[in-house]
């Protein structure tokens, strides 16, 4: 913020679109968002109101012409009119407003009442929102702990209280706020800059804003009475629009208050969009579409109140043919492609498929024996007869099992600590997959864990999630897809959830004990070391409550924006939470694992990141979400049929290879996105191609990393290529980017050179086969793909070239180990 | 402004974007040709949007610097109380340090003493400060690493950096046991406690597996030969060029093949620098090691001082270099600070008047070398101890560890100099005003080198495990940012 936003927000200069070339206007109007009967209410000199003139087309678009059409208001002497369409009030009475554009003019009436009697500033309405506006108490200056400078305000003004009690009775005696000279308040000459200010220049002096702060303390800085009304929800117009490439669209925001009454917040809201190549939004709120094409979410926010505006910006391309719908997923996909105009790749083809789908299901490479016989395959159901096949082997439920354990944080706290719990709790994750568990029972069987950990495997998720806090933060990312940690100390920023919802979900989890008891010492002169005490989860019968530390008055049980609930002492509260969380109508259960799903499978969640669904973080195809969540609850959980739904889908068989229009697309899956192995798979992916297997201390000899029951097996190449740590609930634990470190690994490590020596290469030199053939084979392990001709020939003649075919093919298998279509999923 | 959706939020309280900043300001550090390699991806995945372009220098005075001795001399009081080695007034009024440390006392603008920081721990183990406490066990040089990728993606230099003696004299040959040894360099320095391997310190002595992959395995002729091959077979990669799916991986692997074919060891490289500046930082003529040790002529018959190095002022110099070429987080091990006065330690008084010059000398020279460089408000450095050390015996000269103070100062960074915070009791034993701890230490550190309040409300611009410890730390040591 400061300069750029500063200069936006006093001279409104945007470039609006003309109408040349446009087809003839047809019509025009006035929104404010707020209008009633065709008139408008301003009270008082510190109100004020932004509108926008729209015109719709001949042939039937809308254009935001509110930058360049003609605006006037008879009588002149009521309001002003800034640049940018806002309107201030100037003196009591009634006017018209009036735009004119092209022969075509549209009008609404202005009362403007109280100028020389204005109601009170509201502290809590105004202030606090212009404080948020202009950065003033974002984390990084005064709302930061102990604020900046000795003024202190509170995080983004979520505690106007606090902020009152800061601003005004703190600062009593000082020069802060002088109530004798407004405009010499240090709150003022600091804000514009006059006194220096590290935060530099933020309110213009001019400005409606800083009009504002000044009446507010020439007012006698004004606190909130109790019958004050408050603000109760905003709402952004409007709602959705589709633009045309760097067309702008001004958005309105208006609060509606407890009393009935609304006002206009466009110029206190704060607005941001999810994908800035799709368009991009002023702080004065205006849209403009970029030069992608795509569909975004603009996030409003006005303190604790959001509102999400959709834009979307389509390439208009006709789709002359889509390849066959196979499911439900085709349709909705495809629908939203045909509304953006975005023509999808070809399919992949059998060989591509075979290698994605067998990495995405089973996490490793298909065999050679797999791919001689998939490629062969004329059957046309061969594709869903491959995924039935690939989820019934024994590497689906190890590989998942993986992906669960590290978010359910199966750990040793040390790699040295015994490995029976840990390796309960996986066989149990690995069982319940294989015999394919409903996953409503599954985390059922999680969330109400009692007992011993050898009894009740899932015991074992309490080691590391003990504190109340951590049960509430990781069940409701895990499950939810909601991140509550922000509202454990305040007020979510970018979510409804308040203290309130954090400590109605903390009471479910406080009739809980988790015994962990140290390994007992041997004592001295005694053979053995007494047996440990095994880890063990009870519940405690009592009132389940927890207690919200700002109100300090306890909160029931209270699933996520569900009713108080009352649960008996004997209850366990848990079983009443997964009972809220599992039923078919749950917003968030269901929708959460289709994401999760589907982010594992076609790369990029619908909301992304996949465990953060906040209402600000809208799906890029909600109709798909909804369709998913629906077909889990219909299918009563079935994991198996979730994935096979997905992998079957014609969406997921699409190439990753772009057409000459969707390469810039990662978000409406028009094809593939390509992405690097994970970890484990790489890891198992080279030691398939080199012949050689990595040994695990501890573990049996021939132990594939996708395998290993936790991540505390200590192993340089895993720990490079971001295996997760399995410390928190985060999927973002598994790192899948690229370093410089993970390409030295494998470009130059004694490690992997040993690998690449000792295995295949060598047999390679014996096996009698022509040089051709044995390329062909490499080629088919590490591509699942026959090699091509003119690969074929440049590879044989380097062979050939050199005196030493060991070193030779030593060199070959290393190139086909670190090209990317070989580390990539594609 | 913060992010709500994206990791762009780069703008700091000041308005300056970070990423402006560095193309325009921070690059410049060091002498090194930078390429932007990288795109804007790959530099985005690390938590480099908050990085403040600070790098810092820890030095650690190995085996419980006496803090009565060093910066906090207590001159009115009686004599075991008081420092042994005397004291000097520092260009600060009222402000006096230890008597051997007379060439940082004329700059005492330049720095802040801590006067009430303990490290809460009485052994000869540095995790409990270098850690901070926090919940990964990893030291901070560790944490910084995990936090910016463990090798600095512009100049291939490792970003967690321990500089030994043998870092600059590799012929060295100190006894591999004892307090302060390499052994002990390698098990409680180097390692990365819960992060692993990936981000342990870079040991230019010996070969961990990051050096190991450093060094080119293969002779240059087949390595280039391979090069070749490799780009005939990876056709793929043209066909999905366009779409930027694979955007930095190219940067990446051509950059791999810069640092194994480059001389990064040129970092490493003392000889390149000016010889009149290597003169003004060596410290070799404040003692001859080998009188010290068995054979030479100070040796006392008992004590093998072969833990006493003299090599201080080029490891300050070393560390100088490597955070110039790019390196975040060094720590440089000087060792000797155990101080008994019995069998196998000299007591505090001969102890100072050998170790004690030499620290002297070197850090003035660093801090010099680093203002006139205008590098001051880039480089932090650190000088502490893993404690302090109890009241002296009169007979033996000796003292015991403690842990209630430890010696602290702190320069650089931007943070406010030439201050004295905090205050001991009149034994210089307890601090008798808010103490501060190796958690303050770590919140401090962080705070410098990233903007942690952005961290704060969008905690995904660090990895998870960062934000975790920078969003639960122990407040910082708030007189440095006053």
């Amino acid at each position: 913020m400061s300069r750029s936003i500063l200069a936006a927000l006093m001279s409104f200069v945007a470039v609006a679109p003309t109408l040349a070339g446009d087809p003839a206007l047809r019509s025009l109007r006035i929104d404010t968002g707020r209008t009633k009967d065709g008139s408008l209410q301003l009270v008082g000199p510190n109100s004020w109101q932004q509108i926008v003139v729209m015109g719709e087309t001949t042939d039937g678009k809308l254009r935001d012409l509110t930058r360049t059409a003609k605006l006037s208001a008879s009588p002149e002497n009521i309001v002003d009119i800034k640049s940018g369409g806002w309107i201030i009030p100037r003196g009591d009475g009634q006017t018209t407003l009036t735009a004119t554009i092209a022969g075509k003019t549209a009008s609404i009436k202005i009362h403007v009442a109280q100028m020389a009697a204005p109601p009170a500033v509201s502290f809590s309405n105004q202030v606090v929102p212009t404080l948020t506006k202009f950065g003033c108490n974002g984390g990084g200056c005064h709302g930061k702990s102990g604020g900046q400078k000795h003024f202190a305000l509170s995080l983004f003004g979520f505690e106007p209280g606090e902020d009152f009690e800061y601003l005004v009775k703190e600062a009593r005696g000082g020069r802060r706020i002088l109530y004798s000279a407004p405009d010499s308040s240090l709150l003022l000459l600091k804000a514009t800059g006059a006194m220096a200010h590290s935060g530099g220049a933020r309110i213009d002096a001019n400005s409606p804003h800083y009009r504002l702060l000044r009446g507010w303390i020439a007012q006698g800085t004004p606190g909130d009475s109790t019958k004050a009304p408050t603000v109760t929800r905003i709402e952004a117009s409007p709602r959705s629009r589709t633009l045309d490439f760097a067309e702008e669209q001004q958005l309105l925001v208006v609060a509606h208050l407890s009393d009935g009454s609304t006002m206009d917040v466009t110029g206190l809201a704060q607005f941001e969009v999810n994908d800035r190549d799709v368009c991009e939004v002023a702080t004065t709120g205006i849209v403009s579409a970029g030069r992608r094409a795509g569909a975004a979410a603009v996030m409003v926010r006005c303190q604790t109140h959001v509102d999400v505006v959709e834009i979307v910006v389509p390439l208009g391309k006709t789709i002359a043919k889509l390849p066959a719908a196979t499911n439900f997923v085709d349709d909705l996909v495809f629908k939203k492609l045909k509304q953006l105009g975005l023509p999808p790749s070809e399919l992949a083809d059998d060989a591509t498929y075979l290698r994605r789908v067998t990495i995405d299901i089973a996490g490793r490479l298909p065999t050679l024996e797999e791919t001689k016989t998939f490629l062969a395959d004329k059957d046309a159901h061969r594709h869903e007869k491959l995924v039935d096949r690939l989820l019934a082997s024994p590497e689906y439920a190890y590989y998942f099992a993986g992906k669960w354990g590290a978010v359910l944080r199966n750990r040793r706290k040390d790699p040295k600590d015994e490995t029976a719990p840990t390796f309960a709790f996986h066989k149990w994750i690995k069982t319940s997959l294989e015999m394919n568990k409903p996953f409503d029972h599954f985390a059922r069987e999680i969330l109400t864990a009692t007992g011993k950990y050898t009894d009740t495997p899932p015991a074992v998720w309490y080691r590391e999630v003990r504190e109340v806090s951590a049960l509430v933060e990781d069940s409701a990312q895990l499950f939810l897809g909601q991140r509550m940690v922000c509202a454990r100390c305040h007020h979510h920023p970018y979510e409804k959830w308040s203290q309130e919802d954090y400590y109605g979900l903390a009471a479910f989890f406080t009739r809980l004990e988790v015994k962990d008891p140290p390994p007992p010492k041997k004592a001295k002169g005694a053979k053995d070391a007494p047996a440990k005490q095994m880890l063990e989860v009870l519940h405690k019968p009592g009132q389940a409550q927890a207690q919200n530390p700002r109100t300090r008055l306890n909160v029931a049980p209270t699933g996520l924006g569900g009713a108080v609930l009352k649960i008996a002492a004997e209850d366990d509260p848990r079983v009443k939470f997964v009972d809220w969380m599992t039923r078919p109508d749950n917003p968030y259960f269901a929708r959460t694992l289709a994401n999760r799903y589907w982010k594992h499978f076609l790369g990029r969640g619908l909301v992304e990141p996949e465990d953060d669904m906040r209402i600000t973080n809208p799906p890029t195809n909600p109709e798909l979400l909804d369709a998913l969540a629906k077909h889990i609850v219909d299918t009563k959980f079935d994991l198996k049929q979730l994935i096979r739904t997905i992998c079957t889908s014609t969406t997921y068989r699409l190439s990753a290879i772009p057409n000459a229009h969707n390469e810039d697309d990662r978000q409406n899956y028009s094809r593939f996105l390509p992405r690097r192995l994970f970890a484990e798979v790489l890891l198992d992916s080279v030691d398939d191609v080199t012949g050689s297997r990595t040994a695990f201390k501890g573990l049996p000899a021939g132990t594939r990393a996708i395998q290993l029951p936790d991540n505390q097996f200590d192993n340089y190449f895993l720990n490079v290529f971001g295996r997760p740590d399995s410390s928190s609930a985060c999927e973002c634990e598994r790192s899948n980017d690229s370093s410089l470190v993970q390409w030295l690994h494998l470009l130059n490590s004694p490690d992997l050179q040993a690998k690449i020596s000792k295995g295949r290469a060598a047999q390679l030199v014996k096996d009698k086969r022509s040089h051709q053939e044995k390329l062909n084979e490499l080629y088919l392990l590490a591509y699942s793909r026959p090699i091509r001709a003119e690969e074929s020939q440049k590879l044989q003649a380097y062979l050939e070239r050199s005196a030493n075919v060991q070193r030779a093919y030593e060199d070959v298998i290393w190139s086909l180990l670190n090209t990317k279509e070989f580390s990539f999923n594609h | 402004m913060i992010s709500i959706f994206g990791n762009e939020s780069t703008r700091t309280c000041f308005g300056v974007n970070r990423r402006e900043f560095l193309r325009v300001g921070g690059l410049t550090l060091g002498g090194l040709t930078l390429s932007n390699l990288l795109s804007s991806h790959a530099a985005a995945s690390t938590g480099a949007s908050v990085f403040k372009d600070k790098s810092v220098v820890l030095l650690f005075l190995h085996g419980g610097a006496p803090q009565v001795e060093t910066f906090d001399p207590k001159p009115e009081q009686r004599e075991n109380i008081r420092s042994s080695t005397g004291h000097v007034q520092t260009n600060l009024p009222g402000v006096r340090i230890g008597g051997t440390f007379p060439k940082l006392a004329a700059m005492a603008d330049r720095f802040t003493i801590v006067r009430s920081f303990g490290s809460g721990f009485g052994d000869h183990d540095p995790r409990p400060v270098l850690t901070g406490g926090n919940r990964l066990r990893a030291p901070i040089g560790s944490l910084v690493s995990r936090t910016l990728g463990n090798v600095n993606p512009q100049t291939g230099l490792p970003s967690n950096i321990v500089v030994v003696p043998e870092s600059v004299r590799p012929e060295l040959v100190r006894a591999q046991e004892g307090v302060g040894q390499l052994n002990d360099v390698r098990t409680q320095y180097v390692p990365a406690g819960n992060l692993g391997s990936n981000d342990e310190a870079f040991l230019p002595t010996g070969g961990r597996a990051l050096i190991g992959s450093l060094q080119l395995r293969l002779e240059r002729n087949r390595f280039e030969d391979r090069r070749r091959l490799l780009a005939q077979v990876d056709t793929f990669r043209r066909r999905l060029d366009a779409t930027g799916d694979l955007a930095g991986l190219d940067a990446y692997q051509r950059q791999a093949h810069d640092v194994l074919l480059r001389d990064i060891a040129a970092a490493f490289d003392l000889n390149r620098e000016d010889q009149r500046l290597i003169d003004r930082y060596d410290t070799s003529r404040y003692f001859v090691m080998e009188n010290y040790q068995r054979g030479g002529p100070l040796f006392n018959g008992r004590i093998c001082q072969s833990i006493w190095t003299n090599l201080l002022g080029k490891q300050m110099l070393l560390a100088r270099r490597l955070c110039e070429a790019g390196s975040r987080f060094v720590t440089v091990v000087d060792s000797g600070w155990d101080m008994h006065g019995n069998a196998n330690s000299m007591g505090v008084p001969a102890g100072m008047q050998i170790l004690g010059p030499q620290v002297d000398h070197a850090v003035a020279a660093f801090l010099e070398d680093v203002h006139q460089r205008g590098l001051s408000d880039k480089i932090v450095l650190i000088v502490t101890s893993e404690m302090g050390r109890g009241q002296r015996n009169n007979t033996t000269g000796g003292s015991e560890h403690w842990g209630d103070l430890t010696p602290l100062l702190i320069a650089g960074g931007g943070l406010r100099m030439g201050q004295v915070i905090g205050e001991s009791d009149r034994a210089g034993q307890r601090p008798v005003t808010r103490r501060y701890r190796p958690e303050n230490l770590l919140t401090t550190v962080l705070q410098t080198m990233f903007d942690t309040s952005e961290v704060r409300v969008n905690p995904s611009l660090v990895p998870a495990e960062i934000a975790n410890v920078m969003n639960n730390g122990a407040p910082p040591i708030a007189e440095l940012f006053a």
